[in-house]
């Protein structure tokens, strides 16, 4: 098996063993992408000579006894969406084509100065709005199960380059599901953090009080890893919370060992029924049949409020965004257009903006404008934060019951390019699931579940726990994980990218 | 436009006048309100700057604890309550000289909120009451180029220095001002001035009208006399000096009884006062169509002061400058000219620091009110800064009463305090200013003199203790000055007696 | 924001179903700075309007003894020490300007007064 295919983990102790020198795995990384991105387009930008730096300078690292980090060395790709300094940042956007960040991102930062290589920046929904990829102004990127599928979004990027075997580790955002939601189409693994675990320094905010950094990666244990990394309080992130989450890594190790005796399980009643595609729903049952196994009780629990969620999420984020959005004025930095005659700096950010904003964004910014605008606030906006009260209630309610509670993480299985591109609603109840967390501040992570009867792409299943409780979804997916890659031989892996013969 | 203009008493005659003053105070923190970029406006353009005050993509904003602090102070200077819970909250608008395009401000929810300012005028007093006073941030300054005039009209482009950006302003919004009738300008004027020395006192802003760091918008409406509705209200920006305040109180009420006399409608409307010759001109129509969508700021979190820590910061509260006035004018014995004189020449810290320093106080109003602040003008200078300290003054003086110098000696310390020659002992070193204190020279200098002048001698002899004068005058000249007069006088007595 | 000044300043103008005209489209476009073309509107009006029928759903869900949550983790209080941290350099903030002019940021002639 080439070292591509293997864990982040796994790479990290074999350049702890000297067994690889970080070099080599960058390398076969970039010599993964230059094969496969032309077709997949996982990434906007590869930086092939800073990255082959940094790993240079790890080696160096290693040979002197002096890793930064238990990572140091294990390359890693980056959400468009956070900023590196020296490497162009767009979030997706025509707006911001060729802007290059004169500062680093919190998260790029204690990446870098845990010594990972930064192999280049994943494509996305254009400022996160999507959960397609569809919506980035470069292009769609494609499912590395089928290239004519969609690899969710709006972090399709970071989960298809970790599934294409392009990245082991990968940053993503998570606004209403971004994370967990391409990690169920891609059969790889996403992690939101607990609302403030993670500093938002640097991220190019969608909406601020949903957003959320957290990994994409192939395991559990991987994630775990490289949240323990990026998680921690941060001065510059006024929201940051005092205490880093811990344990995370060990959580995932001991879940391994597949004892769920006394963990209380909650279904999620309200996130049943018709929407729910039968393939999708088949996958999760067997799940939860291997989780009462593992010993953990299962129950089903009624989170009420969340029948309200997409539609206060939908009033919420277009309020903060039209918001966040209104700097992208053409006046400091992006793209001016200049119409003719002599246009005014009103005008010219105008056309400018009409130019460098897609649909769903220009879609979203005059929802938000309209609910946040005077007459309708407290009918819109206002009652919309009043629901994100509801949820919370609801979900400290069923946290009284259940430690974790349990659903499928998307309705359905990746669905062919194309095709909800220009119905909206469609594309929202694809985040029907995940969206309650961002609301709650609760953090959720996604595991592959199997691969559909009907269409053989993945699925997957999602896990909430508490606020700060992070650990829980650690032990909990790499119990489940453990128990599926038995059942598997190994992890699901698309037959494209399949490994070819042993390293 | 012409304006037709209605004189200020038939203005009385038919209408009741309302106020509402805002007024913007930059506070002289080291840092910005929600980034660590000094606080320091002017200097090369956009040296202090960085990503959160020039609002790129992903910049986040960590506020100002000492911002917050001077917040409450002004609050509870202005005997506001303080808010037990408050947010900061979005004002969305576009503009160049805004980063973000939007200002980071408080809404429904101020720091601190309901207090009042008491005021006297012409031995009335005024309860000016506070509605609020918030937190915001400045924005940056843009000039503008080409046209005729450098102004924002007809020019070509504009240049924006974001320096300014984000420097901590607290913005006070009284409630409507109402019955002070003819008084209204000088009201204005006097709650602007009363804000001023208390915020001073505070030590929390440098309060320079002149130089922006505290602006004063005025509301102005009419009522018809005797109606409690309100009227129209036209809000004119920037007025930048006490002086016109006052002023543009007057225009504006002139202004709007032209209008309504002549049965027209007051335009809610943005004006701008004109230094130069006291009127205002139409700026930007307010429209009920300009909506700031402000909504809570999602990357900060509530600001919720607790009690301890109020009542902390009230204790540091310095006394009210009112009360300290009347106190100080008790203490000193000044008549209420002197003490005027004292104000108006923004002398009064520093002749209670030189009487700290042990001088009589009406030596240390001469002192600062004649010869220091002759120099200050002659040299464009606050009296501050005119270069000499309230100990060298309280040292000069005490030399004077010991009698080692006279006024003129002293002036000529002055002259090497302001050159920068050392301290007052030093400089009388060095230029050999002290009064000659032994007899013996005085004495014989004095036979010189009798010896020279026989008649004036006779005279003196004959009881014309007068004629000494001449004695005096020759002594005083063959000792260039360094002879104290009034010992010189004692020995010729008592050499003809 | 709940009740206080903001409750009086915006009047609560409920509607079931809120419909959006396309001279609505256009101004909300103009309040965000938006030069939508008119088959921009065309296209982009009926979907507003789909999508906001849909959010429409919460109007009333919540009665007015349930607060509004603007954070979600309750947290007060967070302050920065007033303590100057080094910034851009002028170079650095201007390198992105799409215009630029003795280290000012250069922009078209501004319409209206500052605010
Ligand atoms: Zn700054």
């Amino acid at each position: 098996m080439s070292w591509i295919h293997r864990t982040a983990a796994e790479q990290a102790a074999a350049l702890a063993s000297g067994e690889v020198t970080s070099v080599e795995l960058t390398q076969a990384h970039l010599d993964q992408i230059a094969a496969t991105d032309g077709e997949l387009h996982a990434f906007l930008h590869v930086d092939a000579e800073g990255a082959l730096a940094q790993a240079r300078a790890s080696d160096e690292r290693r040979k002197a006894g002096n890793p930064l980090h238990e990572l140091d060395g294990v390359p890693i790709a980056i959400k468009d969406v956070l900023t590196t300094e020296g490497l162009p940042t767009t979030a997706g956007s025509r707006i911001l084509e060729g802007w290059i960040p004169p500062y680093d991102g919190t998260v790029t930062a204690k990446i870098k100065a845990a010594g990972l290589p930064i192999l280049g920046k994943t494509n996305m929904d254009e400022f996160a709005m999507g959960s397609s990829t569809e919506n980035s102004a470069y292009g769609p990127t494609r499912n590395p199960w089928d290239h004519d599928r969609i690899p969710g979004g709006s972090g399709g990027g970071s989960a298809a380059a970790v599934g294409a075997f392009q990245a082991p580790l990968a940053i993503g955002s998570d606004t209403g599901g971004s994370i967990r939601q391409p990690g169920a189409m891609t059969g790889t693994v996403g992690v939101k953090p607990t609302y403030g675990s993670v500093s938002r320094y640097g991220v190019i905010a969608l909406a601020n009080s949903l957003d959320q950094l957290g990994p994409c990666t192939r395991t559990v244990l991987d994630s775990a890893l490289l949240h323990e990394l990026i998680g921690g309080h941060d001065p510059r992130d006024s929201t940051s919370v005092p205490n880093a989450v811990t344990g995370l890594a060990d959580a995932a190790r001991a879940g391994a060992a597949r004892d769920l005796n006394g963990l209380r399980v909650g279904i999620v009643k309200e996130l049943q029924g018709d929407a729910w595609n039968a393939d999708v729903v088949e996958r999760f049952d067997e799940s939860v049949a291997l989780l009462k196994e593992m010993g953990a009780d299962v129950v089903e629990v009624s989170l009420p409020s969340f029948v309200h969620a997409m539609a206060a999420y939908y009033l919420i984020l277009p309020a903060e965004c039209s918001s966040n959005l209104a700097k992208f004025d053409a006046m400091r930095y992006g793209r001016r257009v200049t119409p003719e005659g002599s246009p005014s700096a009103e005008e010219v950010m105008k056309v400018s903006r009409d130019a460098g904003f897609g649909d769903e964004v220009k879609r979203r910014i005059i929802i938000g404008t309209y609910a946040l605008s005077s007459g309708y606030y407290d009918a819109f906006y206002g009652q919309a934060q009043k629901i994100r009260t509801l949820i919370i209630e609801d979900f400290k309610k069923a946290f009284e019951q259940v430690d974790v509670l349990v659903s499928p993480t998307a309705p359905s299985t990746a669905w062919p390019i194309g095709e909800k591109a220009d119905d909206p609603l469609a594309m929202y109840l694809q985040d029907l699931a995940t969206i309650p967390a961002n609301l709650a501040g609760v953090p959720g992570i996604s595991i592959p579940s199997g691969l559909s009867s009907a269409d053989g792409l993945p699925t997957g299943i999602q896990f909430l726990a508490p606020v700060l409780e992070d650990a829980r979804l650690y032990r909990v997916g790499a119990a489940l994980e453990s128990a599926l890659f038995e059942q598997w031989g190994g992890q699901i892996t698309p037959a494209a990218y399949a490994p070819k013969g042993a390293n | 436009m012409t304006e037709t203009l209605i004189d200020f008493d038939e203005v009385l005659e038919k209408f009741d006048p309302a106020m509402g003053l805002e007024v913007h105070v930059e506070l002289n923190t080291n840092t910005k309100m929600f980034c660590g970029c000094p606080a320091v406006f002017g200097g090369a353009p956009n040296t202090n700057v960085c990503p959160t005050c020039l609002g790129l993509p992903g910049a986040m904003p960590a506020v100002n604890a000492k911002a917050v602090e001077s917040a409450i102070r002004i609050g509870l200077a202005l005997n506001c309550e303080i808010a037990e819970w408050c947010r900061f909250a979005r004002k969305n608008y576009f503009y160049p000289d805004m980063p973000k395009n939007f200002q980071t401000s408080q809404y429904d929810e101020p720091i601190a909120f309901e207090g009042y300012l008491d005021v006297e005028v012409e031995g009335e007093t005024f309860r000016i009451e506070i509605e609020r006073a918030h937190m915001e941030e400045d924005t940056g300054k843009a000039t503008h180029v080409g046209g005729s005039t450098g102004r924002i009209q007809g020019a070509d482009y504009s240049l924006i220095d974001y320096n300014r950006a984000g420097i901590p302003l607290i913005e006070i919004v009284t409630k409507p001002i109402l019955n002070t009738g003819a008084k209204a300008p000088l009201v204005a004027k006097a709650y602007v001035s009363a804000l001023r020395d208390l915020v001073k006192a505070l030590g929390v802003s440098d309060v320079r009208m002149d130089q922006g760091s505290m602006r004063c918008d005025v509301n102005l409406s009419l009522a018809p006399k005797g109606s409690d509705k309100l009227g129209t209200r036209s809000e004119t920006k920037n007025v930048n000096s006490l002086r016109s305040v006052e002023r543009a109180v007057r225009y504006e009420m002139s202004r709007h009884a032209g209008i309504l006399l002549s049965g027209g409608s007051v335009l809610q409307e943005t004006r701008h006062f004109h230094e130069s010759d006291g009127t205002t001109s139409s700026g930007r129509e307010k429209s009920d169509a300009e909506d700031y969508r402000y909504f809570p700021e999602p990357d900060l979190v509530p600001v919720a002061p607790s009690r301890e820590w109020v009542e902390e910061l009230r204790a540091t509260l310095p006394e009210p400058p009112a009360e300290r006035r009347v106190r100080l004018q008790a203490d000193w014995g000044f008549t209420d000219l002197e003490m005027r004189d004292a104000i108006n020449a923004d002398a009064i810290d520093l002749i209670e620091e030189t009487v700290a320093a042990g001088a009589a106080p009406q030596a240390a109003r001469k002192w600062w009110l004649s010869e220091i602040s002759r120099r200050a003008n002659e040299a464009g200078v606050d009296l501050v800064d005119a270069g000499v300290s309230p100990a060298q003054v309280a040292e000069v003086q005490k030399l004077i009463d010991a009698g080692t110098l006279n006024d003129k000696l002293a002036r000529q310390v002055f002259d090497g305090l302001f050159a920068g020659e050392g301290t007052p002992a030093e400089i009388i070193e060095k230029r050999g200013l002290a009064l000659v204190s032994d007899d013996g020279p005085l004495l014989a200098a004095i036979e010189d003199a009798l010896a020279a002048q026989p008649d004036i001698a006779e005279k003196i002899r004959g009881g014309n203790v007068k004629a000494a004068g001449a004695i005096v005058g020759a002594v005083m000249k063959a000792t260039r000055g360094q002879a104290d007069a009034a010992r010189v006088q004692q020995l010729i007595v008592e050499r003809l007696s | 924001m709940t009740g206080g000044i903001g409750a009086q300043i915006r009047p609560t103008r409920l509607s079931a179903m809120p419909e959006l005209s396309r001279d609505e489209v256009r101004h909300l476009a103009d309040l965000a700075r938006i030069d939508l073309s008119d088959a921009e509107l065309e296209h982009l009006a009926p979907q507003l309007n789909v999508i906001l029928e849909s959010v429409a759903s919460i109007q009333g869900v919540a009665g007015p003894d349930v607060p509004a949550t603007s954070h979600p983790i309750p947290m007060t209080n967070v302050f920065r020490e007033d303590v100057v941290v080094p910034g851009l350099t002028p170079q650095q903030a201007l390198a992105a300007a799409p215009a630029q002019e003795d280290d000012k940021f250069s922009v078209p002639r501004i319409l209206g007064d500052e605010q």
